[in-house]
């Protein structure tokens, strides 16, 4: 990458902090003044980063939040990647790395929240009950980090603290952002929507069949948890068969015609794309008229 | 014999290995119909792949089969060729091609495996040979990119499970480093091999036809641009620049990050769900229906509860849990990939976001039933009910639910005393006061909706202190404060009495009312007055012996209603239409007022009437006319009296008539005057209440008073009900008080009423005002009774071939001209052409000017002519006569000659060139009983002021397009002394101008009114285009 630096200073130049900050205008806070996020579950965020972070890194990451320094910000499971712009030209990658929990936690939160599916409902409307998180403790979750000790920081930039004023500023709109995505909580403990959905409905689909084992605790005896509602067989048990198919692979029917002019996106709801999303088929009408070998045309290959 | 396996990698690539080197010669067999498998096999092997294989002895094991020694699970590293996606789509391909067969080529055999993934990427080719490929918006490598996806509808995903289910263990055995133990053993998922094999062979597949049809930029190598990240100006542009130019997407990594989640509900949207959710409210059971059917109905219990159900798009009666609809329960199919359960609560969340009391305070969870308190109940049904709705949630209520409004009811009785009265009596009590004081007693009653409710469920009501309550066996939902007050009120103001004015000025001008007014009831004659059956119901007042006038009946019930109200003090409105005898009622009154008091011995006060100065002087000879024995004195004119001379002539006289000028002026001397009652003609001319003149008419009816109370008359000919400001100032001067200020009764029923048709209002308006308002007009029933009745018909004619002809030639003269005109010049044309076209369907000797015959030969030149022949022959043969209007006087001439022959009698022919007096001849002549059967009269001339009832046919032979002058010439026969049915025949040619704008206006009657109405200069404000359509001779034009 053909990085440019000012000139005379490196990164590692030990003259910190090396400069003044590049104006951006990246993602604004919405607090301007004052505490940040205004959710009890946004701040135990915050709350986390100041208990670790000196006390100068985090009144720049309050103002590199306010100013737009952050230019992006996604989170992933257990993983929230930044770009926050500094000193330098280029800006900074930053990352927070949270642990996640694995299949077996993710099954043990699954049972919990299947016993009470209004919270999990309500986390997904936009609102975490204070009950949610004491439902996660009893089932021996923790939800939330204890400190941000436990988080890992990685950041392009020369400071050497941990976490930097770039990783504070990302955890400050990180709270902000969880405050009305509630549901970021768990995916930052690598818990997917969907994935939990279905396993919260397989738990419930055990609840509702009329059986004579009623009252049995769900999910309890049983072989492996099931994530995602498909059964996935552990290895060992299928040696035998290693090189074997279970089956045929079933017909995928072939799709209807379809009136000419008129494609597969013409079918799909372009509103949930968002703002620009109604032109999209328009603008892959072309795209998906090319594709189109059922003219007469020959497959390739 | 060696086996040739292959694995999609988590690196997405294909890598393929055996379990022995294969032979050159195996190769080169394979080349001709395999050549890219042929290739890779003969490849170095510089891939290495890590693989758990079946162990046995220490030994991994490439076929499965029976084996002796312990069978374990140990990763081995593999030296494997590896093909990137492109080349591995060759591979692939090829592979399907060879078809089944287990060897290909010699001592060469394709594993389950390899097949397994050919397969796979077989149906990914037909679906993008299907076009069924979706953007998709990945982040890979530090980056977004746009990248193509099958299409995920309900086909795909249950071939990808079945896929995934049919694998060969091996797929899913690739060993990377940092995985754990645990996982290890668990290996990867089907699901997700399938998965990331598809995505990457489509999103190959799909970039390479792209390609090829020139739709993809090709990749500049070694230039900048092509490092560039592409381009946009929202993240879906970005998106779809990045799908056609396989370049990274530009754009915040939080824009994206979003638009990703949205695209992948978006991909899923194409299966919709068969399902809603419906949120349904069901009441408690029944407590005991007889009860609380006849009382005010207990406490509503607790035990509401909240169903969280799936309700069927296609049949919405069936309503299901989501374990019903998991089971297939009424024949619904699920084809969504989420579980049912799962779906109502995404949807729920979806309802908890718009109103979240849902999910906290209820606790609302997919197939099961929450229970409710009362409040909860009704702040959802009030408050969340709306919000969700609007969501697109279904909240369904308990069909028994109501929320009526919470109105009050004023009852009013009249005593037995005033009940007698309703015939008035022949000799008044000695006092004489019955007055607007005379008591009315009333009382307020409390009505939900349009159920009264008794005092016993009003108390039960209120003690309940719920706003949801069960009455007559039904929940209702109140305001259960205004109720509470409502009941308050009624302790306090319930019932009493006062005088009529007293108790209606309540409803429109007390402040503290509870809840508004819904309602008005009487018993006896104020019963029938607030019913608007007053008038009817009154016993007839005896005709004046003074009067030299026979009354219709409609006008004795007039003077009956007025001598009762003035009777009891109450002012009066009196709005008939023009023409049905105001004068004469209010004459009529003022002899039955006097005779009666004359048999009592007794006098009357005087009366004033004031009128505008145009109408002094016809006041003055109906008086003399119609009660020549009434004292009229005229206050009028320059030499008109002042102080004592006037208060002298006033005390001599039983009538004053002055003008509003003068009265304001001379308010102080009139002033003083105790005058029985005080009459204003044309009383819409002190609707504005600062004039000058108004504020003198209030202060001239004010005290000094005579014993029974000054009576105030208000006579209008306008139809004040449409003008409520008007209605206002007209009742604010007879029956002051009852309507309240002008500032009041704007904001209380003008604006409602006028700008938002607020019809409660109107009605409430309406009952108040109706006691004091009588308004008949032509068209009553109890007129029309009086009134013989009118026959009105559009009477069509075909033109004659010579008439079409002639019309053709004017409207094709004016279309090759109006374009070419402008301003005067093209409106001048228009009228002129309607004017010729006229003349056209009234005659060809009209439009010619020719003095030609109107016969030829016999035989009519004219349609509309022959048609008049008709018609007229008819009404000879009847013996009935007929009034002929035509606007044109040289059409009227022409036919005078023609009717003459015809009838064997002189047709006159009134028109603007006939003299006075040869006018008054003719309509005298006409009018004897051996008159001439037929009257031509032009428009303009014959059109007012003549009475001309021995005709009971009218005819307008051509049209000037304003209903109100017609209207007047047809009221020339269709008038009082007219003893026979009338029927007016308005003739119109077919297909022509006439009937075109006849139908416009027909059809357009308000819209008539107010522009054709004017005559017809509208007609040249219209298009040529517009103009040719009504102009143009229709096919239907001529007849035979």
């Amino acid at each position: 990458m053909g990085e440019q630096r000012p000139p005379g200073r490196t990164p590692w130049d030990g003259s910190w902090p090396p400069g003044e900050r590049i104006p951006a205008d990246g993602i604004r806070a919405r607090s301007r003044r004052g505490a940040f996020a205004t959710t009890w579950w946004g701040r135990r965020f915050v709350d986390a980063v100041e208990q670790v972070a000196g006390p100068g890194r985090v009144a720049r990451g309050r103002t590199y939040a306010r100013a737009g320094q952050v230019l992006g910000l996604a989170v992933t499971a257990g993983r929230v990647t930044a770009q926050v712009q500094g000193s330098r030209p280029t800006p900074y990658a930053t990352e927070l790395g949270f642990a996640t929990w694995d299949a077996e936690t993710r099954a043990e939160l699954a049972d919990a929240v299947a016993a009470s599916p209004a919270t999990l409902a309500a986390v997904l409307a936009g609102q975490m009950p204070e009950g949610f998180e004491q439902l996660t403790l009893d089932a021996g979750l923790a939800l939330f980090p204890e400190s941000l000790a436990d988080a890992r920081f990685s950041c392009t930039c020369p400071d050497w603290g941990d976490p930097c004023k770039h990783a504070a500023a990302v955890v400050y709109l990180l709270a902000e952002w969880l405050d009305t995505e509630p549901f970021g909580v768990l995916t930052l403990r690598g818990v997917d929507r969907d994935e939990l959905l279905a396993a919260v409905a397989a738990r419930q689909r055990v609840l509702d069949a009329p059986s004579p084992g009623a009252g049995a605790a769900p999910g309890a005896g049983g072989s492996a948890p099931d994530p995602g509602g498909v059964r996935e067989v552990p290895l060992a048990d299928l040696v035998a068969t290693w090189f074997t198919r279970s089956g045929p692979l079933p017909v995928l029917a072939e799709p209807a015609l379809r009136p000419s002019g008129h494609t597969v996106l013409d079918d799909l709801d372009a509103a949930l794309l968002g703002p620009g999303g109604e032109g999209l088929p328009d603008r892959l009408r072309a795209a998906l008229a090319a594709l189109d070998r059922r003219g007469g045309q020959s497959g390739e290959l | 014999m060696v086996t040739v396996h292959g694995l999609w990698s988590r690196r997405q690539v294909l890598c393929l290995w055996t379990d022995a080197p294969v032979l050159p010669a195996a190769r080169e067999a394979l080349a001709a119909r395999a050549p890219a498998l042929a290739a890779a096999l003969g490849a170095p092997a510089r891939g290495v792949l890590e693989l758990l294989l079946p162990t046995a002895d220490g030994v991994p094991r490439h076929v499965d089969g029976p084996v002796d020694a312990p069978v374990v699970l140990a990763p081995w590293r593999l030296r494997v060729v590896a093909l990137n996606p492109d080349r591995a789509a060759a591979v692939l391909a090829e592979v399907t091609a060879l078809g089944p067969e287990p060897e290909p080529g010699p001592a060469l055999v394709l594993a389950d495996d390899l097949r397994h993934l050919a397969e796979v990427a077989a149906c990914v080719r037909a679906r993008v040979d299907a076009a069924h490929v979706v953007p998709d918006l990945v982040h890979d490598d530090g980056a977004w990119w746009g990248r193509w996806a099958p299409l995920p509808d309900a086909a795909w995903r249950a071939w990808r499970s079945g896929a995934a289910a049919a694998m060969p263990p091996v797929l899913r055995a690739e060993v990377t480093g940092e995985r754990a133990e645990g996982e290890r053993q668990r290996g990867r998922s089907a699901v997700a091999v399938v998965d990331e094999l598809c995505a990457e062979l489509t999103d190959l597949l799909v970039a390479r036809r792209l390609r090829e049809a020139g739709l993809l930029a090709e990749p500049e190598l070694g230039s900048d641009a092509g490092r560039e990240p592409a381009t946009g100006g929202d993240a879906v542009s970005a998106w779809v620049a990045s799908l056609l130019s396989g370049q990274e997407v530009a754009g915040a990594p939080a824009v994206l990050a979003d638009l990703a989640a949205r695209a992948r509900r978006w991909r899923g949207s194409g299966t919709s769900s068969p399902v809603e959710l419906v949120l349904r409210v069901t009441e408690p059971p029944d407590p005991d229906d007889d009860a609380a059917g006849t009382t005010g109905g207990p406490l509503a219990p607790s035990g509401w509860t909240l169903q969280v159900r799936l309700r069927s798009l296609d049949d919405p009666s069936l309503v299901l849990t989501p374990e019903e609809v998991r089971a297939g329960v009424g024949g619904v199919d699920w084809p969504l990939e989420a579980d049912p359960w799962a779906y109502a609560l995404t949807e729920l969340a979806r309802a908890g976001a718009v109103y979240p009391p849902l999910l906290e305070e209820i606790g609302a969870q997919p197939g099961a039933d929450a229970s409710m308190g009362v409040q909860a109940l009704l702040d959802l049904v009030g408050r969340g009910a709306p919000l969700l709705s609007e969501a697109g949630v279904a909240v369904q209520l308990p069909g028994r639910w109501l929320r009526p409004q919470v109105g009050l009811r004023l009852h009013a009785h009249t005593s037995a005393a005033a009940q007698e009265g309703t015939a008035v009596p022949q000799a008044a009590d000695a006092a004489g006061r019955l007055g607007a004081d005379q008591l009315v007693e009333y009382s307020w009653k409390v009505a939900l909706g349009s159920e009264e409710l008794t005092q016993a469920e009003l108390e039960a009501m209120v003690a309940a202190r719920s706003p949801l309550v069960r009455l007559r066996g039904r929940w209702v939902e109140v305001d259960a404060e205004r109720v509470a007050r409502s009941l308050r009120f009624l302790q306090r103001a319930g019932t009493g009495s006062a005088g009529l004015g007293g108790v209606l000025g309540q409803v429109a001008t007390a402040k503290d009312l509870p809840a508004p007014v819904t309602g008005i009831t009487a018993t006896g004659w104020l019963g029938d007055l607030l019913d608007g059956r007053g008038e009817q119901a009154l016993e007839p007042v005896p005709p004046p012996a003074g009067l030299r006038a026979q009354l219709r009946p409609y006008q004795e019930r007039g003077v009956a209603w007025l001598a009762f109200m003035a009777r009891h003090g109450l002012g009066v409105v009196l709005a008939d239409d023009m023409g049905l005898g105001k004068t004469v009622q209010l004459l009529a009154l003022q002899l039955h007022e006097q005779e009666d008091a004359a048999r009592r011995g007794q006098g009357v006060a005087p009366t004033l009437l004031v009128c505008p100065m145009s109408v002094v002087g016809n006041w003055q000879r109906e008086a003399a006319r119609f009660a020549p024995g009434l004292r009229v004195h005229v206050h009028h004119g320059p030499e008109r009296l002042h102080g004592e001379a006037l208060a002298e002539a006033v005390a001599a006289s039983d009538l004053v008539l002055t003008t509003y000028a003068l009265l304001a002026r001379d308010a102080d001397d009139l002033a003083p005057v105790a005058w029985r009652r005080v009459a204003l003609d044309e009383a819409q001319h002190v609707k504005n209440p600062g004039t000058r003149a108004a504020r003198a008419v209030r202060s001239v009816a004010g005290a000094p008073c005579p014993p029974g109370g000054t009576h105030r008359v208000a006579l209008t000919g306008t139809p004040v009900e449409n003008r409520l400001g008007e209605l206002h100032a007209l009742l604010d001067f007879t029956s002051p008080g009852l309507l309240g200020s002008a500032a009041g009764f704007r904001e209380r029923f003008a604006v409602p009423v006028e700008r938002h048709r607020d019809a409660t209002a109107g009605r409430l308006l309406t009952t108040l005002t109706r006691p004091f308002v009588l308004r008949r007009v032509k068209t009553d029933p109890s007129v029309i009774s009086d009134l013989p009745e009118k026959l009105e018909m559009v009477v069509r004619a075909n033109l004659t071939a010579e008439q079409a002809s002639l019309y053709q030639a004017v409207v094709e003269e004016m279309l090759a001209q109006v374009d070419a005109a402008d301003g005067v010049q093209r409106k001048g044309l228009v009228l002129a052409t309607l004017t010729r076209l006229k003349q056209v369907c009234n005659h060809p000797a009209q439009y010619l000017g020719d003095g030609s015959s109107l016969l030829r030969r016999g035989q009519h030149r004219s349609g509309k002519l022959a048609l008049v022949d008709d018609v007229l022959d008819a009404v000879v043969a009847d013996g009935e006569r007929a009034l002929c209007f035509t606007q044109y006087r040289e059409f009227g001439s022409m036919l005078v000659p023609h009717l003459s022959a015809r009838y064997g009698a002189p047709v006159p022919f009134l028109h603007g060139g006939v003299p006075r007096a040869a006018r008054d001849a003719m309509v005298s002549r006409f009018s004897a009983d051996d008159g001439p059967p037929v009257m031509l009269l032009s428009l303009k001339a014959g059109g007012t002021g003549l009475n001309l009832t021995a005709a009971n046919h009218v005819v307008h032979l051509d049209r000037w397009w304003n209903p109100a002058v017609e209207a007047q010439a047809t009221d020339r026969a269709y008038r009082i002394g007219q003893q026979r049915q009338v029927q007016v025949r308005k003739l119109v040619c077919v297909g022509t101008v006439e009937e075109r704008i006849d139908a416009l206006m027909t059809s357009k009657a308000e819209l008539a009114d107010l522009v054709v109405g004017t005559g017809e200069g509208w007609l040249t404000e219209l298009s040529t285009d517009a103009l040719r359509e009504l102009l143009v001779l229709g096919a239907d034009a001529v007849g035979d």
